[in-house]
């Protein structure tokens, strides 16, 4: 589903939303999971234009399996449209010295959670970076998955499941796939379940939002 | 329709490796197989009268790494023997359930119909049927003990596998099978040594890392999984050694991401 720019103004704002970086759908979707995004934060999930168009159509002789993301009416994706944003968008990829469209995802997922107040899901690190200059909530897919299970949103256990299943093609989380890190990832959801409970009722997806749940993951890697 | 024998099976399953892998008929370095195959190998001493190996791997949704751990105790020959019917296992057992673990306290001995498979795709392997009936011909007669000696040398198999080799090959009879048995194992030990044939310097057990095994030791190490000490010790390298060797490999672990204890404390109160 496309939305216009007059139309975001309608929607809800804040960090009850999040917008989804290009590699979260991919991967859920190539396990399998794709609902679970929707389950996790329907019934709007946002995602940024370019990405639905350029990472997802776009690459679809490539990745046939792509039309399932295509086809899910609740990933809304936004364009950058307010001369502010762009602005922001264009100057992020000047300093990364980003050619072509590269980058441009995350550029604009930073630019839309900052002008919306959503959440990113991003774990690319200059992505990550721009939206840690610009005060823009964000986690890792990983920590998501954590926070999900100390939610109660998904077993813990299918949540390392899931985890290790993205993680066989893409290597690339804090936690790796290997057994010695399956204590780790249920320690974190020990963790962010005490997180949690500070919260109260107001729980998710608003604990996303919290800052420090990265770096809790990171210090319970180190200390466990 | 008849199912097929086991031993035919395993036959079979070593024919199509050797095909796949281009092997042609020849001996085989049964450790480049295994390699070759992306299969681990470990040797492991489990004592003169322990197992003699056993093949372990973790299917389902998280696929691990399939291994062979061989007792290292034993003489060569066994060794080799043992990774040929471990691999059989992996060939042809291996999808039988989402995790294989598979203990042979004697291979060699026919138990169910996968040992027999296992076993007759080891002997195959090592001693395929095309090259042992030319080998026996060019010994110019029935086969002697000191004939068999010399067909040791050539596949790498023990006097006592390579007799029941010929014999299921169809190469040589019941009585020339017992005849062969009946000779002392200090008669074949003073044929080997008048041969010159010692199989620990001719089929050394592997002592190279497999390259399968210290490249995913490296990426442990990039991911820290595990520490310094603990890759040396999965290279048999000190830990200086280790780190050249992720360095030349291009393993290196990226800084550290820095966490900020700050918002962790606040977190967790």
């Amino acid at each position: 589903m496309e939305v216009s720019g007059q139309d975001i103004v309608a929607l809800s704002k804040g960090p009850g939303f999040v917008c989804l970086d290009a590699m979260v759908p991919i991967h859920f979707n190539r396990v399998g999971r794709l609902p679970l995004l929707c389950e996790w934060f329907g019934p709007m999930v946002f995602t940024a234009n370019v990405i639905m168009e350029e990472e997802i159509r776009g690459a679809l002789s490539r990745h046939p399996e792509n039309q399932a993301i295509v086809d899910s009416d609740w990933l809304v994706s936004v364009p950058v449209d307010e001369i502010e944003y762009i602005e922001l968008v264009a100057s992020l990829r000047k300093r990364w010295g980003s050619r072509d469209d590269r980058d441009r995802g995350e550029a604009e997922v930073v630019a839309l959670c900052r002008r919306h107040g959503w959440t990113a899901i991003m774990d690319d690190d200059v992505g990550r970076s721009a939206a840690k200059e610009h005060a823009v909530p964000r986690v890792y897919m990983l920590t998501t998955m954590i926070a999900a299970a100390s939610c109660g949103l998904i077993a813990p256990q299918a949540a390392w499941k899931l985890h290790c299943s993205i993680e066989q093609t893409r290597r690339r989380a804090m936690l790796t796939a290997d057994e010695c890190h399956r204590s780790v990832f249920m320690k974190c959801i020990e963790q962010f379940v005490q997180v949690g409970e500070k919260m109260g009722d107001r729980r998710w997806p608003y604990i996303l939002a919290k800052r420090g749940l990265d770096d809790l993951v990171l210090w319970t890697r180190k200390n466990t | 329709m008849r199912a097929e024998p086991p031993y035919l099976q395993g036959e079979r399953a070593a024919r199509a490796l050797r095909h796949e892998l281009g092997l042609g008929f020849a001996p085989v370095d049964i450790w480049e197989v295994v390699r070759r195959r992306e299969v681990f190998v470990a040797l492991h001493d489990f004592g003169e009268t322990g197992g003699d190996g056993l093949y372990v791997w973790r299917g389902g949704e998280v696929a691990g790494v399939p291994l062979i751990v061989v007792n290292s105790v034993k003489r060569p020959s066994r060794q080799r023997f043992t990774a040929a019917h471990e691999l059989g296992h992996h060939e042809m057992h291996r999808f039988e359930a989402a995790d294989v673990l598979i203990a042979d306290e004697k291979v060699g001995t026919d138990g169910d119909e996968r040992e027999t498979a296992a076993n007759a795709f080891a002997a195959y392997l090592l001693a395929p049927t095309e090259d042992l009936r030319d080998s026996v011909k060019a010994l110019g007669g029935p086969p002697t003990p000191a004939g068999l000696v010399s067909l040791m040398r050539r596949y790498g198999l023990s006097y006592e596998a390579l007799a029941y080799r010929l014999r299921n090959a169809g190469l040589i009879g019941q009585k020339a099978l017992d005849a062969l048995r009946a000779a002392r194992e200090g008669q074949v030990a003073r044929l080997m040594k008048r041969q010159g044939f010692d199989e620990y310097s001719i089929f050394p057990p592997p002592t190279e890392i497999p390259e399968v095994l210290s490249r995913e030791a490296m990426r442990l190490f990039k991911d820290r999984v595990i520490s310094e000490a603990r890759l040396a010790e999965l290279l048999q390298t000190t830990i200086d050694e280790a780190l050249d060797a992720v360095r030349d490999a291009g393993m290196e672990r990226s800084a550290e991401p820095d966490f900020d204890e700050e918002a962790v404390k606040e977190l967790l109160g």
